[in-house]
């Protein structure tokens, strides 16, 4: 199988920009979770928001071992957001934009 | 401002931060990495390790016009930093190499066909690419290199 594990350079990039600690977060087209797990549970709350079940679903499975009431997956689409005004601290999208 | 990032903006707390990860447009590359020495086998562990890694650029996958469509985010970004007083202002953008490996042909190929809608290897490219791997000296990996852009915008 492909190795398709965030990379080291990555995360250390990401890092270079953002702090997650105790940041309420919301990640727009996080897929299955690939990008969520190095960063969500440093967070105060992280939602990670994918408009495609399955791929919801197997964030799920790989959550599975983690789970934490500060992350939570919801199935939703980033241009209609189900969330009240100035709810969070950091918008995160994953290649999600295009 | 698209809606996404009209959204993104609402549901942002005053300063918020938003963050962008996506590819540019530039084109795909085909590499092939081997070890330098046995003793590397793990050299995917640390790949940035330049000493211990044999890189053989091959050349660049085809692209069809759905290349452009990842400018769409870089511009949806612009127009945000465009947009005020009730926009985005730029912290800082930077760029790295988001890369996939692959241990044989095959895989590679298949991967494409399943995820990769916009980008196919051409038979001269796979051919290159299978004599380049026939003479690494250590069991080689087919790398893909994509350019990813991260942009950090401060909600204003």
């Amino acid at each position: 199988m492909p190795l398709l594990e965030p990379s080291a350079l990555e995360l250390k990039t990401i890092r270079t920009l953002a702090n997650f600690s105790g940041q309420r977060v919301i990640e727009i087209g996080a897929g299955d979770g690939r990008l969520s797990w190095p960063f969500a549970l440093e967070a105060a709350l992280w939602i990670a928001l994918d408009p495609d079940a399955e791929e919801v679903g197997a964030a799920a499975s790989t959550l599975r071992d983690q789970t934490s009431p500060t992350v939570r997956l919801v199935v939703g689409d980033g241009r209609t957001l189900c969330f009240p005004d100035e709810t969070f601290d950091l918008a995160l999208f994953t290649w999600s934009l295009c | 401002m698209s809606s996404a990032v009209a959204e993104a903006h609402r549901v942002l707390r005053p300063r918020g931060q938003l963050l962008d990860l996506h590819p540019t447009d530039e084109p795909t590359a085909l590499e092939v990495w081997h070890a330098r020495y046995q003793a590397q086998a793990d050299f995917l562990e640390q790949p940035e390790n330049l000493e211990a890694i044999h890189r053989a650029p091959i050349g660049y996958l085809d692209h069809d016009e759905t290349l452009g469509d990842f400018t769409a985010a870089t511009d949806a970004l612009t127009e945000a930093l465009d947009t005020n007083p009730r926009g985005f202002s730029l912290q800082r953008a930077t760029t790295f190499n988001y890369r996939y490996f692959f241990d044989s042909l095959d895989e590679l190929t298949d991967y494409l066909e399943e995820n990769w809608e916009h980008a196919t290897a051409s038979d001269a490219l796979l051919e290159q690419a299978l004599t380049v791997m026939a003479q690494a000296t250590t069991p080689p990996k087919l790398v893909i290199v994509q350019r990813v852009v991260v942009t950090a915008l401060r909600k204003t």
